[in-house]
C-alpha cells in the first residue's frame, strides 16, 4: 500500500508541476522575505480526516496576533507574519485544542502538521461554523452540514440532503416527486452526486423530499452549483461530493425511525479493528398515503447502506450501496411507472504524510438501472455502469497549496428507448476516460486569492479544460469577500428524457450522440459580506453557456416517438441569500432568478414557425425563486418553518384536438377514414404554469432515557394544503397536483 | 403601557402567517388551452370534379380529446366564383366505433362531414365557407383544374413480337401538377380478390407534360402462405390532376399540418381543402395492325374531353339467360392504317367499358363468348357471335348493350 502511495505522490507532484509550470509562482515578494509564515495540515487523531474550519492562531503576549481556518482539505496558512515566538493553537468545537510554541526567523515559512482528538462535548443551540451557511461559499463551494440538514422539515425521521439543496437558490424540482434536480439551467443528469468519492447515477428518491443522504449519516456534503475546480470534471451542471460519517469506534449504537412515509435504521460500533456502519431505509408513503393523504400515492423506494472504515496512518474505508425507487408519477394512469435502482462498492484509502502531503486513492464500481412505460405504453430501458479509479494528492510546494491526480474509469451504457426516439433505438455502447487534473492556490498579495487549475483529457477525447477561481477580500478577512470562478466543463457520457413531458422522469444514459460532448463555460461572481451580530449575506451572480445538449426534436402536435436532436443554451442569473445565526435561532431567506434560453435549430422548425432557429425556456426554466427557513430552540422544542415560492414552470401551450389527414400521401375519403387524432401544440414552451408556494412545518422534542434518547417530531408538509400543480395530462384533462396537506408524526431513537 | 405594544409585536408574525394562509388559499383555475382567434377550425378534404359526391371534414379544435355528437351550428358552402351559383353542403355525423388512435387510446369518434351532390366544373374558383352560428368562419378559395389530355402508349407486347420496348408510357398535357398516379392491379388468389397499387412519381418535362414510364407488374403474394399466388384480373390507372400546388413533404405530413399559416390553405383553420380532376382508366391491352399482321409501335390511346366511350352489359337474349362470362369484345379501327385493335374481357357481370375511342371514326365491333370444349367436337360456340360497325361523336359515352343467343337447347349444357 506504501509503495502505492509513493507512486501516486510522484504521479500527483508531476501533474500538478507540469500542468500549472508553478515554478513561475512560487517566488515570493521581496517584502515577504522579510516576514515569516507556518503552514500545515490539521487532521483527526482516529480517522486521519482532514478537519475543516479549525481556527488556528498565533499568540504573543496572551493575546491573538494572527489567525485563519483551515480550508476543506485541513490545509491552513499563515502569511506576513513579523519573526518571533508565538503560541500556535488549534481551536474546533468537538476536539482538543493544539498548542504548540513556534520560532519563526525572518523569511523562513514553518509546516507545523498535527493531529487532534475528539472530544465529547455537550452543545446547546445551533453549532456555529464560522465558515458554512446558507449565505457562505469559499471558492464556489458551499458546504452542508447535518446541522444545516436537519434545520429543514422533513416528513422523516431525520433531515435529508435533498430537501436541504432545494432551500437552495438556483436549484429546481419540478416538483415534489420525480427526484430531478436542475441547477441554475443545468440537467439533471449534468450534476455529478459522489458518495465518499463513489459517483451515484441517481442519488434522489422518487419522492423529492429524500435522497440516499440522511441527516443521520452525512458527516458534511460539499456543494458547487457551478464553476467547480478542477478535481471535478465529467459534468457539466453542478457537483455534490458527499462525505458520509463513520460508524462510532468506541460503543455499538443504534437508530431507528418511523414516520408515515419513512422508517429506516442506523447500526454502528467496532469490530474487528474497524467501526461499521449499516443502514436500512424503506419509505412507507405507499402504505399510508390513503389514509393520510387521501389519495393512494404508489410510490415506494429503500436504500441499504454498509460503510466500514478501518486503519490510521492509512486510513480506508468500504463502502456498499443499493437504493431501488419505483411508482407512478400519476396515479391515474395506471399502466405507467418508472423504476430505477443503485449499486455500487467501493474502497477509500487516505494517508497524511508526516510532511503534510495528503493522498487520497478511490477505486469504486457504481451501476444504475432504470425503466419506465409511460402513458403510451412505451417501454423504456436504461443501465449503465463504471469502474473507476481516482488519486488525489495534495502538498505544499514553497508555500503554495496544491493539488492533482488522475481518473481512469470503463462505462458502459446500454439502452432501448426505441419506443420515445426513433433514431436511438436499442444501443450498447462503452468509453474509456483518462484524466489528470492539477489546481494550485496561489496567494497573490495579502486579501488576493488565486487558485487555477485545469483538466487534461486523453480519452474518450482528448481536450484541455481551464478552470479558474479566485477570492478577494479588498478590505481585510471582515470586509467581506469577492469571489469568482471561470471554468469550461465537458460531459461525454449525457443523460436523455423527454423534455416535451415534465411529468417524464426516466432518464436513459448515452454517449453524447455524434461524439459532441455537452459543453458548458460556467463563468461566476459574488460577494458575501458578514454584516455582524450573527448576520451573513451574498449576492452572487452566473452565466452559463452551453453547447449540445441533446433534446427531443420538437414536433407541432404531441406525440410519443419522436428524434433526438440537439440545443445551445444560455444560463445567467443571480442569488441573493442573507442568513442570521444566533444561540436559539437559525434562519435564511433567499431568492433566485434564473433565466435559461434554448436555442434548437430543426429543419422542421422553418416549416412549421417560418424560423429555423427557435428560442425557448426550456420546461425546467423557473424564473424566480424564494426560500425562507427559520428554526427556534424554545424551552427545549425545536421548531422549524420552511416556505417556499417558484414561479411558474414554461409548457407548450396546445391549441385543441381534431382529427389530421396527411394529403401528401393520399387522397383520403375523410367520410371513411377517421383520421388521425392529435393535439395542435403552439410553439414550444411559450406558457407557464401557476406559481407553486408550500409551507413546511415541525416541532420537534427530545428525550432523554436511560436508554438513550427518543426525538418525537410532529409536523405538516403543504401546511396551508396549497394546490400546486405538478403536471396537466393534456389528453385526458386530469390535473395532477402536487402533494396535499400532510400531517406527520415521527419517532426516532437512538441508544446511548 | 408597554403592553399595547408587546401585543402588537407578538401579533405581527401571527398576522403574517395568517396572510400567508389565506394566500396559499387562493388556488388558481389552470386552463392549459391557448384561445386562437386565427385557428378555430380544422377542416380537411378535397373538391373532385369528376366525383358524384363531395366530402369536406369541418370540425371545430376542441379542447378535449373525446369527441360529441352534437351538432354546433355550422353553415358550409361552396360557391362558384364566376358564376355566382352557392349550394349548402349537407351536415353527416359519422361514429367510427371502436377506433384506436396511435397514441390516444380508444373509444367512439364522432366526426362532421359536409357533403353534396352538385357537379364540380373543371376548370373553375369555388370559395369554401364554413361558418359558426357565432360568426366566427373559415374560408378559402379551391381551384379545380381544366381537364387535361391523358395519352396511354402501350407497348407490343412481348408475348407476340420479336421487338420488345421496354415499358408502357402516360403522357399528360395541359396539367399544372400530377399529385398522384397509380396503378391498381385487381388480383384474387386463394384468400380471396384483393387491391394492389402501385404508385409512380411524376415531374413535368421541359414541355410542362408529365411523362411516366409505367409497367404491368406481378402482384407479390399477401403475408399468409395460404393465400398462394395472386392471379391479376384487370389494372386500372389512377390520375389525380390540381392546378395548385399539392402537399409534398414533411411540412405537410399530420405533424406539419398542424399548426403554420404557412401549409394551411384556409384561413381560419388547420388542414387542408384541395382542388382536384382525377381520372380513371382502364391499363388495357392493346395492338396496331396492318393487313392483318401485328405492327411493332406503341399503341396511342388518348383520354380528353373529345374522347368517346362505350360501356354496356353482355347478356343472353333467346332463353332469357343472365349476362354473360368471359365475352371477349374487339373493337378495331376500320379508317387507319394500322388499325389499333383493342381487346375487353367481360367479368361474371357481362359488363364492359371501353375508353380513349377516337371520335369520327369507325371501329368495327366484334364479341364472341368463350367457346367451351366438347368432347369428341373440339371447341364450340355457346352463343351466337356479335358484330357492329360504330362511329362516336366527340365526347359522346354511349351505352351499348348487346344481346348473344344460346346456340344450343335452352335448358342444356354444352
Amino acid at each position: 500500500m506504501r509503495c502505492a502511495f509513493d507512486a501516486v505522490t510522484v504521479i500527483a507532484r508531476a501533474v500538478v508541476l507540469l500542468a500549472l509550470g508553478l515554478q513561475g509562482f512560487t517566488a515570493r515578494p521581496a517584502s515577504a522575505q522579510e516576514q515569516a509564515a507556518v503552514q500545515g495540515i490539521i487532521a483527526q487523531t482516529n480517522t486521519g480526516r482532514p478537519l475543516e474550519d479549525v481556527a488556528v492562531t498565533l499568540e504573543s503576549g496572551g493575546k491573538v496576533a494572527y489567525g485563519t481556518f483551515t480550508n476543506q482539505n485541513g490545509v491552513y496558512r499563515i502569511n506576513n507574519v513579523q519573526p518571533g515566538t508565538y503560541t500556535l493553537r488549534s481551536k474546533f468545537i468537538g476536539y482538543a485544542s493544539h498548542v504548540q510554541k513556534v520560532t519563526l526567523k525572518g523569511g523562513q515559512r514553518l509546516t507545523v502538521s498535527f493531529r487532534v482528538k475528539e472530544t465529547p462535548v455537550a452543545l446547546q443551540g445551533m453549532v456555529v461554523h464560522p465558515q458554512q451557511g446558507a449565505a457562505i461559499k469559499q471558492l464556489g463551494r458551499q458546504v452542508v452540514t447535518p446541522q444545516e440538514i436537519r434545520a429543514v422539515p422533513v416528513p422523516g425521521g431525520s433531515g435529508d440532503l435533498a430537501s436541504y439543496l432545494q432551500t437552495l437558490p438556483g436549484v429546481v424540482t419540478t416538483g415534489d416527486r420525480g427526484g430531478q434536480l436542475y441547477v441554475r439551467g443545468g440537467l439533471p443528469a449534468g450534476n455529478e452526486v459522489l458518495v465518499d468519492g463513489i459517483p451515484i447515477y441517481e442519488p434522489f428518491h422518487i419522492l423529492s423530499f429524500f435522497s440516499v443522504f440522511p441527516e443521520d449519516l452525512v458527516s458534511s456534503a460539499d456543494f458547487y452549483a457551478g464553476g467547480f475546480g478542477a478535481r471535478y470534471h465529467g459534468r457539466t451542471s453542478s457537483v455534490l461530493d458527499v462525505h458520509l460519517r463513520e460508524g462510532d469506534p468506541n460503543r455499538f449504537r443504534t437508530t431507528a425511525s418511523v414516520s408515515p412515509f419513512l422508517a429506516s435504521a442506523v447500526v454502528e460500533g467496532p469490530g474487528g479493528g474497524a467501526t461499521w456502519l449499516a443502514s436500512v431505509r424503506h419509505s412507507l408513503v405507499q402504505q399510508t398515503s390513503p389514509t393520510l393523504l387521501g389519495s393512494r400515492e404508489p410510490m415506494s423506494f429503500q436504500s441499504e447502506l454498509l460503510k466500514m472504515t478501518s486503519g490510521h496512518d492509512y486510513r480506508c474505508s468500504l463502502l456498499a450501496m443499493h437504493t431501488a425507487d419505483r411508482g407512478q408519477i400519476d396515479p391515474k394512469v395506471s399502466q405507467s411507472y418508472v423504476a430505477w435502482n443503485n449499486k455500487l462498492v467501493g474502497l477509500k484509502c487516505v494517508t497524511l504524510r508526516p510532511n503534510g502531503q495528503r493522498v487520497e486513492a478511490n477505486w469504486s464500481y457504481s451501476g444504475s438501472s432504470s425503466e419506465a412505460v409511460t402513458y403510451g405504453a412505451s417501454k423504456l430501458r436504461s443501465s449503465i455502469w463504471r469502474v473507476q479509479n481516482d488519486t488525489h494528492a495534495s502538498d505544499v510546494f514553497g508555500g503554495i497549496p496544491v493539488e492533482g491526480g488522475y481518473e481512469v474509469y470503463v462505462e458502459v451504457m446500454d439502452y432501448d428507448l426505441s419506443e420515445l426516439f426513433a433514431d436511438q433505438a436499442k444501443s450498447s455502447d462503452g468509453i474509456f476516460g483518462a484524466s489528470v487534473y492539477g489546481e494550485a492556490e496561489l496567494p497573490i498579495g495579502p486579501n488576493l486569492n488565486v487558485k487555477p487549475g485545469v483538466v487534461l483529457l486523453a480519452a474518450p477525447y482528448a481536450g484541455v479544460e481551464p478552470r479558474l477561481r479566485a477570492s478577494w477580500t479588498p478590505f481585510g478577512a471582515a470586509g467581506g469577500t469577492l469571489q469568482g470562478a471561470l471554468g469550461i466543463y465537458r460531459q461525454s457520457v449525457v443523460g436523455t428524457s423527454d423534455m416535451r413531458d415534465v411529468g417524464s422522469v426516466f432518464t436513459a444514459w448515452m454517449s453524447a450522440p455524434d461524439g459532441k460532448p455537452l459543453e458548458a463555460l460556467h463563468a461566476i461572481l459574488g460577494w458575501q459580506q458578514s454584516l455582524g451580530d450573527g448576520f451573513n449575506g451574498s449576492v452572487e451572480g452566473y452565466y452559463k453557456r452551453l453547447r449540445n445538449i441533446p433534446v427531443p426534436v420538437w414536433q407541432s402536435i404531441a406525440e410519443f416517438t419522436t428524434t433526438l436532436g440537439r440545443a445551445n443554451g444560455t444560463v445567467y442569473g443571480a442569488d441573493a441569500r442573507i442568513e442570521l445565526r444566533r444561540p436559539h435561532f437559525y434562519g435564511f431567506i433567499g431568492y433566485g432568478y434564473d433565466w435559461t434560453l434554448y436555442r434548437a435549430a430543426q429543419a422542421a422548425f422553418a416549416d412549421w414557425f417560418g424560423q429555423p432557429v427557435q428560442s425557448y425556456h426550456p420546461a425546467h426554466d423557473r424564473r424566480n425563486q424564494i426560500n425562507a427557513l427559520a428554526t427556534f430552540d424554545l424551552g427545549g422544542f425545536k421548531l422549524s418553518a420552511r416556505w417556499q415560492f417558484g414561479s411558474g414552470l414554461p409548457y407548450t401551450q396546445p391549441l385543441g384536438f381534431d382529427e389530421g389527414f396527411d394529403f401528401s400521401k393520399g387522397l383520403y375519403d375523410v367520410h371513411t377514414d377517421p383520421g388521425t387524432t392529435r393535439l395542435v401544440l403552439n410553439k414550444p414552451f411559450t406558457a407557464r404554469m401557476p406559481a407553486v408556494h408550500r409551507l413546511d412545518v415541525s416541532v420537534q422534542r427530545a428525550f432523554d432515557l436511560s436508554a438513550g434518547k427518543l426525538t418525537l417530531q410532529a409536523g405538516a408538509i403543504n401546511a396551508y394544503d396549497r394546490h400546486n400543480m405538478f403536471y396537466y395530462d393534456l389528453f385526458t384533462g386530469h390535473r395532477l397536483d402536487q402533494l396535499p396537506l400532510a400531517p406527520y408524526l415521527s419517532v426516532t431513537f437512538k441508544s446511548r | 403601557m408597554s403592553r399595547p405594544g408587546l401585543s402588537i409585536r407578538r401579533a405581527l408574525p401571527v398576522t403574517c402567517l395568517l396572510a400567508t394562509l389565506l394566500a396559499g388559499a387562493c388556488n388558481e383555475a389552470f386552463a392549459p388551452l391557448q384561445e386562437s382567434s386565427s385557428k378555430r377550425f380544422s377542416i380537411f378534404g378535397y373538391l373532385d370534379a369528376s366525383a358524384d359526391t363531395q366530402w369536406i371534414r369541418v370540425m371545430p379544435i376542441r379542447p378535449l380529446r373525446q369527441t360529441s355528437p352534437d351538432s354546433f351550428g355550422m353553415t358550409v358552402t361552396l360557391e362558384n366564383v364566376a358564376t355566382g351559383a352557392s349550394v349548402e353542403l349537407r351536415d353527416s355525423l359519422f361514429a367510427f366505433t371502436s377506433y384506436a388512435g396511435t397514441d390516444l387510446g380508444s373509444g367512439t369518434q364522432y366526426v362532421h362531414d359536409y357533403w353534396t351532390t352538385q357537379k364540380i366544373e373543371p376548370g373553375a374558383t369555388y370559395r369554401f365557407s364554413a361558418r359558426l352560428d357565432t360568426g366566427e368562419a373559415a374560408e378559402a378559395l379551391v381551384k379545380i383544374p381544366a381537364d387535361y389530355a391523358v395519352e396511354l402508349w402501350l407497348a407490343p407486347s412481348s408475348s407476340n413480337h420479336f421487338v420488345t420496348r421496354d415499358s408502357d408510357y402516360l403522357r399528360i398535357t395541359g396539367l399544372k401538377h400530377l399529385p398522384f398516379v397509380g396503378q391498381a392491379e385487381h388480383f384474387t388468389d386463394g384468400c380471396g380478390p384483393g387491391v394492389d397499387t402501385v404508385w409512380y412519381k411524376a415531374k413535368p418535362g421541359s414541355d410542362g407534360s408529365f411523362e411516366i414510364p409505367i409497367a404491368r407488374t406481378t402482384v407479390p403474394p399477401r403475408g399468409e402462405a395460404t393465400c398462394g399466388t395472386p392471379v391479376v384480373k384487370s389494372r386500372d390507372l389512377w390520375l389525380v390532376g390540381s392546378d395548385s400546388v399539392w402537399p409534398a413533404g414533411d411540412q405537410y405530413s399530420i405533424q406539419g399540418l398542424g399548426r403554420s399559416e404557412l401549409t394551411s390553405n384556409v384561413a381560419n383553420a388547420v388542414g387542408f381543402l384541395g382542388g382536384v380532376l382525377s381520372k380513371d382508366i382502364p391499363y388495357e391491352q392493346c395492338a396496331l395492325e396492318s393487313g392483318g399482321q401485328l405492327v411493332d409501335s406503341y399503341c396511342k390511346l388518348r383520354y380528353d374531353q373529345a374522347s368517346a366511350s362505350l360501356r354496356g352489359t353482355v347478356t343472353e337474349t333467346r332463353c332469357g339467360g343472365g349476362p354473360i362470362d368471359q365475352v371477349t369484345l374487339t373493337l378495331t379501327e376500320l379508317d387507319h392504317d394500322p388499325s389499333e385493335v383493342r381487346t375487353y374481357v367481360t367479368p361474371p357481370e357481362g359488363t364492359f367499358y371501353i375508353d380513349a375511342l377516337v371520335p369520327d371514326t369507325r371501329y368495327a365491333l366484334k364479341a364472341r363468348a368463350k367457346p367451351v370444349p366438347v368432347f369428341g367436337k373440339g371447341e364450340i360456340d355457346e352463343y351466337s357471335i356479335g358484330y357492329d360497325t360504330l362511329t362516336f361523336a366527340p365526347g359522346e359515352h354511349r351505352t351499348y348493350d348487346i344481346g348473344l343467343q344460346k346456340l344450343i337447347p335452352c335448358d342444356q349444357n354444352p
